[in-house]
């Protein structure tokens, strides 16, 4: 398990609900720890993959009647995480000590939220999801062989666009980024209105500025919302560390304008603008996102970066930082 | 960059073909653990730091334009000196002066682009025959091994794997004994002469012979044979860069004079071959580190070069690649 207190104590993400059926236990991966997610008859379980006796994964099982059967000696443990029956000696009464070790789960914008330790607060809001106004997107999760600080930092990064987004976020015809201010709250960061020059902001062909505001919301969450006039694009990208390398980015969509476009061109759109991002991300060196501001150079169209690793550097998160 | 090794930052290594800079390509590279970008403008070609100041993208993901480089991430351009001269985002502030790439040196022979970490640099090894328009002439590789570049040269210096690795070419089974040989030490590396060796195919044009080998290393890295087979005389200079301890690109430049009815094609093929045979058996040997101390492994009288070599290597400080 990856020591971290703020990460520890924080929800991540581990599964789509929707995507979970009622037989099936799916494996996941946070913080160095592998977990198993099944739907049992009290709702979503989140539990440590790992069957007591022997340490087979319990996600390669089966889920029956309400409990899931560990596929090693057919251990069955019920959504308490007891261990109920023991196949060897189904007339003895499971020891005590065998029981898994069970997380808390909480379920919101049809993501399954998890927390390894005692959680230290909400879920990241996003209203958008609640409101009629609004069409929701789900699209990723993307996997990054990079860690959620610098993931989180390019999701942050307007000055980019021009360069690995051309054509579909920026120009490098418009590469000037206006002056902006960032600000550090209670809540975590935002950066209120940059004004972006987009080749084609709305779908209808014609380039204009769009103002955005950036928010990071926890650690490893960030949203922004992109206005046009009444239009509005909201993302939120919350980021799963899976391990000391490894990260899972989870994202939510919500527009209140192009109903008629397929959500599969939209979800097209997004995984080729992350596909743009991944090698420029993976490649960043040092992996660990140096929160001291003297070890790279930023300048005033990095001042979103600048107050997250302030941020950071505020809450104390030790992990994917140096 | 903590300095990787005292003896071998100062050498030049072959990082790259010039063809690989084709079309303006630019080229990811790895030099003594450190990663490098190589880039060409102009037949002038650069090796530095793969990685911008400003947020730690590789550089060698990114493009050459009007004798610059530029970032891929946000576009930052360098000049050939590794100054920033521009950042898109603020097109009329003046870049500021951190805003640098370390730059090492950088230049071409044989037909490769070479890199030198340090700013002091040895000389270019020689290869005589490159400038003898009576011999035919060929470079080779990279052969990518996993394996440190000390134990890819002492492996080239080794003969008495000769008739077991290359059994059938460079050596018989039932001639594996190797005789007395000279060797000598002198603080500019290792010399090797007097060496005879029977051999089914010498040089790559079929015919058996008693072959008689010379080795000179002249440096750590860097090792030169010359063999005598009937009438033909076949030189090699082999020069092993080390991507990091563990990891190594060998180079490969060779003549052969005489032998005028064995096609070209064939000479490339059998060298090929040979490196191919020694490949598993290089990147099978443990400790991966050559150990400097002689007590460490067993050596015989066939081994003098070798032991020769490490304690030259022990003289002069090498310490990468070694234990």
């Amino acid at each position: 398990m990856i020591d971290d207190p703020v990460l520890l104590n924080d929800w991540h993400v581990v599964a789509r609900a929707s995507e979970l059926g009622a037989s099936t236990a799916r494996p996941a991966r946070l913080l160095g720890v592998d977990l198993v997610v099944w739907r049992g008859d009290q709702g979503i379980q989140v539990w440590d993959d790992l069957c007591v006796h022997r340490g087979a994964k319990i996600s390669a099982g089966r889920v029956r009647e309400g409990c899931i059967t560990c596929p090693y000696h057919g251990w069955t443990y019920n959504t308490d995480g007891e261990c109920v029956r023991i196949p060897a000696h189904p007339s003895q009464k499971p020891p005590p000590r065998a029981h898994t070790n069970v997380h808390p789960v909480k379920v919101a914008y049809d993501l399954v939220w998890t927390c390894l330790g005692s959680p230290s607060g909400d879920l990241p809001p996003f209203p958008e999801w609640d409101d009629p106004a609004y069409r929701n997107i789900p699209c990723g999760p993307y996997p990054f062989n990079a860690l959620g600080p610098r993931v989180i930092e390019n999701f942050l990064d307007v000055g980019h666009f021009p360069f690995v987004h051309a054509g579909y976020l920026g120009d490098p015809g418009h590469t000037e980024i206006d002056d902006y201010e960032a600000e550090i709250t209670a809540s975590g960061v935002i950066s209120r209105d940059i004004p972006i020059w987009q080749p084609d902001p709305d779908g209808t062909g014609r380039a204009a500025k769009v103002l955005y505001t950036y928010e990071a919301l926890r650690p490893l969450t960030a949203r922004f919302t992109k206005a046009q006039g009444e239009q509005r694009f909201c993302m939120i990208d919350t980021v799963t560390p899976v391990d000391e390398g490894r990260s899972l980015a989870w994202a939510i969509m919500a527009m209140n304008y192009s109903f008629e476009v397929p959500a599969e061109k939209i979800v097209k759109f997004q995984d080729e603008v992350t596909a743009q991002d991944l090698p420029i991300v993976e490649s960043q060196r040092p992996e660990l996102l140096p929160l001291d501001l003297q070890a790279e150079l930023h300048l005033r169209s990095d001042r979103t970066a600048i107050a997250y690793r302030k941020w950071l550097r505020q809450l104390g998160l030790r992990f994917g930082t140096s | 960059m903590a300095i990787p090794d005292p003896v071998l930052v100062h050498d030049w290594h072959p990082l790259a073909k010039v063809e690989d800079f084709a079309g303006g390509r630019v080229v990811a590279s790895r030099l003594l653990g450190e990663d490098l970008v190589l880039w060409a403008d102009g037949g002038r070609f650069h090796a530095w730091r793969n990685l911008c100041v400003h947020r730690g993208a590789r550089l060698s993901l990114g493009k050459v334009k009007e004798g610059c480089l530029q970032c891929p991430y946000h576009g930052w351009t360098y000049d050939e000196s590794g100054t920033c001269v521009k950042i898109p985002a603020h097109p009329d502030q003046k870049p500021p002066a951190r805003a640098k790439v370390t730059v090492y040196g950088c230049r071409e022979a044989y037909g490769w682009v070479w890199g030198c970490l340090s700013g002091t640099p040895n000389e270019l090894p020689v290869f005589p025959e490159w400038a003898d328009e009576g011999v035919r002439r060929f470079t080779m590789g990279p052969y990518e091994m996993d394996a440190g570049g000390p134990r890819i040269i002492e492996n080239f210096l080794d003969l008495a794997h000769l008739s077991v690795v290359h059994e059938g070419i460079l050596g018989m089974a039932s001639h594996g004994e190797i005789g007395r040989y000279t060797v000598e030490k002198t603080p500019g590396g290792v010399f090797a002469k007097d060496i005879v060796i029977w051999q089914p195919d010498p040089d790559g044009s079929g015919k058996p012979a008693m072959a008689n080998y010379t080795y000179r290393v002249i440096r750590p890295l860097t090792a030169y044979l010359t063999k005598h087979a009937g009438t033909s005389v076949f030189t090699m200079m082999i020069i092993a860069t080390p991507v990091d301890e563990v990891r190594t690109k060998a180079w490969i430049v060779f003549s052969m004079k005489g032998a005028d009815d064995t096609p070209s094609q064939q000479l490339v093929d059998w060298t090929d071959r040979v490196f191919l045979q020694d490949k598993p058996v290089v990147q099978s040997q443990r400790p991966e580190l050559l150990p400097l101390d002689l007590q460490a492994e067993l050596h015989l009288n066939c081994d003098r070069t070798s032991i020769a070599y490490r304690q030259w290597l022990n003289e002069l400080g090498v310490g990468f690649g070694t234990s």
